[in-house]
């Protein structure tokens, strides 16, 4: 037994397109749902992003940032555990930060040397104060970017290429 | 030698590729039918050239042929065999000799599955729009990204440094990359087959009858490219997260996305011959977006684990990219006469409403994800400002369209194409609301908290409950046939995607992370389940130094988090532990190693409820877009029919 074909042509619904008045309101509505989700939009936008900068833009813009959250990029050029956190300075482009990370504590592939992207605020214009440690992996983004990251170093650096302020506000923190 | 015959192989793809396009365009201008009989041989050339130069390849990375620069770059001795053979898509050239070999066997695919029709225009257009876009992969292959390249090796070198270590760490990533690009790829044929009908003019439903199991085939195995790529990143990163929002994964969720509203809105225009314009576009966005995709993978402008190819390809994929969306454009204008279709969606309490809500709902999330994702680069090139958009702008924005494509997902179903009553739809949703409110009872009692994840619960379970009612519905009918064709193998898909939903929400929510620094002999417990630090101990070998410490997870097995040391790159990976179970997985990272033999560490633990849901939820979708290409139906033997009545 097969079931019988349904030959019957389909009708197609009328139009419900409607009237002129009928065809305004629908875009005057259409219209202000796109504007409200555009703007919905924006505004989760504009409260998601996180600035990204080395080090040295990061000082540069210093007064401009407040406390307001970013990523900074550097390189570690020493580190030091301490009571409160971790302490350690990031150098690039000739400048160096002192970070007092606060997030949870860096896993043991972070070392001096290492490339790393924190993300966090300054604290007073002073220091950076970290919540979070992102360290990369890759050896190939160093060799292909070398304007974003400084030659890997094998060790921590000595005090006394460390700058003056920072080395002093260290001892504070 | 490898180097030469690896180029012969591409050299004669290319040459291939470029007659079976010119030579498919003159044949169909000029109507000459012997011409187009001869498409077939050129498909059958560019396999063997796209087989011919990825097994080269593969030759030369076992046989360490270090005179071609790729095999120095991800080639060495101390690989294991798996990875060797993976290396070859650890890297951007060897990544498009498979892209051109899975291009290549989908056009000899459609070449043998259309045999019977060598003189069909659609089916020639098809094939020279399938011819085209491999002279374009072959033409990059053949200049800016030849894998082949050879050069004299330099003094002192011994051995290359392998594939970057995060692809030497699990045995997955042999499997996601092919089957992303079984995904990525397989969308060129309903590409192929929508600009065939605009070029001819058959712009009704032939293409998509012609092409609909090429879709889901092309959406299966993108699902199960990105659902294995989110276990890879769980499994081997060491974060105890599979979804970042990283742009490169939101790279492969955009075509997927239209993709899968191709899916619903095509029945659409099956049932109904309207959507039209909108179909071909989705068609075309979403083999677009598989281009954009690769732009974002492999040029490199993005850096992320997936960005390890940076090249200068961008330029060119960006160049392909346009010219694939705006010729799309142009000829969908050009057709727009005879695309227009004359009906309308009568009732918004009918099926097609439905879909159509579903298709806005999907559309917004790839616009959502499509801004958020290409946000920064627009940053960055208008005044040069480097920024990311965090993950609140993915999760408060995506959220709730997540909900309301979970109660579309339960409802649609239930409603009826055309116009319904309200009492039937009350009727109908009478199992599913039950369902949902079950549900919710259920996740309450087990503990959950919450208002999002009881919403998304809820939701689920009442999607949940419409595609079980029709599956019980079907298989009562039907027995085992019950679970064939689009419909219920659709359910099943749906089944899926409430397990990812609430494995999701579940993993995400209830997610419990502690870092503990342990001695030897040491317990801790988190979340009811006690952590002993047994020891520690070492091994290596040519590639790594592992130092693993064992820890006996509630005096039971033990668990073996390391970290690991790749020896060429000089690299340190944290490789997790984890135990997974159907109510939950714990999460074992080694944060500090032991300095020495059993010395204090530094471990983390993670406790996420339902992940491997992730994992079945994907498996489901995979089974059920099998079973939604299996006919629903036997099929009816009209000729015994015939000779019955006959006799």
């Amino acid at each position: 037994m097969t079931e019988e074909l349904d030959l019957t042509p389909r009708e197609f619904s009328k139009d419900v397109t409607g009237s002129g008045i009928r065809s305004i309101k629908n875009w005057v509505i259409s219209a202000s749902l796109i504007s409200a989700f555009g703007f919905i939009m924006f505004q989760a936008i504009s409260s998601a992003r996180v600035f990204f900068l080395n080090v040295d833009e990061a000082i540069a813009k210093q007064s401009d940032l407040g406390e307001q959250e970013f990523r900074m990029q550097g390189l570690v050029l020493t580190e030091a555990e301490t009571e409160t956190g971790y302490v350690f300075v990031v150098g690039f482009g000739g400048e160096q930060a002192l970070v007092n990370h606060v997030g949870d504590e860096p896993t043991d592939i972070f070392e001096c040397g290492q490339n790393v992207v924190i993300e966090g605020h300054w604290v007073n214009s002073e220091y950076f104060e970290s919540q979070q440690i992102l360290v990369k992996h890759s050896e190939e983004y160093r060799e292909e970017y070398p304007d974003r990251t400084d030659t890997k170093s094998s060790s921590c650096i000595n005090d006394s290429e460390i700058n003056s302020d920072i080395l002093e506000l260290s001892g504070e923190i | 030698m490898n180097s030469a015959l690896g180029f012969g192989f591409v050299s004669l793809g290319f040459m291939a590729s470029l007659i079976g396009t010119f030579g498919g365009i003159y044949a169909l201008i000029s109507g000459k039918d012997f011409l187009l009989k001869t498409l077939r041989q050129w498909s059958w050339l560019i396999g063997i050239g796209a087989l011919g130069a990825f097994v080269v390849m593969e030759v030369a990375i076992f046989q360490r042929d270090y005179s071609i620069n790729y095999v120095r770059q991800v080639g060495s001795s101390s690989t294991p065999r798996l990875y060797n053979f993976a290396a070859i898509w650890s890297s951007l050239e060897g990544s498009l000799l498979l892209w051109m070999l899975v291009l290549a066997g989908f056009l000899l695919a459609v070449t043998i599955k259309f045999a019977s029709k060598p003189n069909d225009p659609l089916l020639g257009w098809a094939l020279v729009v399938m011819f085209g876009v491999s002279s374009f992969f072959f033409l990059i292959l053949f200049g800016p990204a030849n894998p082949f390249v050879s050069s004299e090796i330099p003094l002192g070198f011994i051995d290359g440094p392998g594939p970057n270590p995060l692809l030497q760490n699990h045995i997955l990533v042999a499997f996601h990359p092919p089957m992303l690009y079984l995904g990525y790829v397989g969308f060129t044929v309903p590409f192929a087959f929508a600009i065939a009908s605009l070029i001819t003019g058959r712009v009704g439903d032939g293409w998509l009858l012609a092409t609909r199991r090429w879709t889901v085939f092309a959406w299966t195995f993108l699902t199960l490219g990105i659902i294995l790529g989110a276990w890879w990143s769980y499994e081997v990163l060491g974060w105890g997260g599979f979804w970042a929002w990283d742009p490169v994964e939101n790279a492969s969720l955009l075509p997927w996305l239209t993709g899968t509203a191709f899916l619903h809105s095509v029945m659409i225009q099956q049932q109904r011959g309207i959507l039209r314009v909108w179909n071909i576009s989705l068609v075309c966005a979403t083999f677009s977006l598989t281009i954009f995709g690769t732009f974002l993978t492999r040029s490199g402008v993005f850096d992320s684990v997936h960005a390890f190819s940076e090249s200068a390809i961008g330029p060119w994929l960006l160049a392909f990219f346009a010219f694939v969306s705006l010729g799309s454009i142009f000829m969908i204008g050009w057709r727009g006469n005879l695309l227009s279709s004359k009906g309308a969606i009568s009732s918004f309490k009918s099926r097609e409403a439905a879909f159509l809500a579903n298709n806005f709902l999907f559309g917004a999330l790839a616009f959502i994800i499509l801004i958020g994702t290409t946000f920064p680069l627009l940053a960055e090139l208008i005044d040069g400002t480097q920024l990311t958009i965090a993950r609140p702008y993915f999760d408060s924005m995506g959220r709730p369209v997540g909900f309301m494509i979970l109660f579309l997902m339960g409802a649609a179903p239930l409603v009826p194409w055309g116009e319904s009553s309200t009492e039937l739809l009350r009727q109908r949703l009478n199992f599913p609301a039950v369902a949902g409110l079950v549900g919710l009872l259920i996740s309450v009692l087990f503990g959950a908290r919450g208002f999002y994840p009881l919403v998304a619960f809820t939701l689920a379970s009442f999607a949940a409950g419409s595609a079980l009612r029709q599956l019980f519905r079907s298989v009562k009918n039907q027995k085992f046939r019950g679970v064939l064709g689009r419909k219920n193998g659709g359910m099943i898909v749906h089944l899926g995607v409430v397990m990812l939903a609430v494995g999701l929400v579940a993993s995400e929510s209830y997610r419990v992370d502690q870092v503990f620094r342990m001695k030897v002999g040491e317990s801790v417990t988190l979340e009811g389940n006690s952590f002993e630090y047994v020891g520690s101990g070492d091994s290596e070998d040519s590639r790594v130094q592992t130092r693993f410490v064992k820890i006996k997870i509630n005096d039971n097995k033990i668990y073996e988090p390391a970290i690991t040391r790749y020896r060429r790159q000089g690299i340190v990976v944290p490789t997790p532990s984890v135990r997974s179970s159907l109510v939950k997985d714990i999460y074992l990272v080694l944060d500090e190693s032991p300095e020495e033999q059993d010395g204090p560490i530094r471990l983390r633990a993670i406790v996420r409820p339902l992940v491997i849901w992730l994992w079945i939820g994907g498996l489901f979708m995979g089974l059920g877009s099998l079973l939604a290409v299996l006919p629903a139906k036997k099929k009816v033997d009209l000729a015994a029919i015939v000779e019955a009545k006959t006799s």
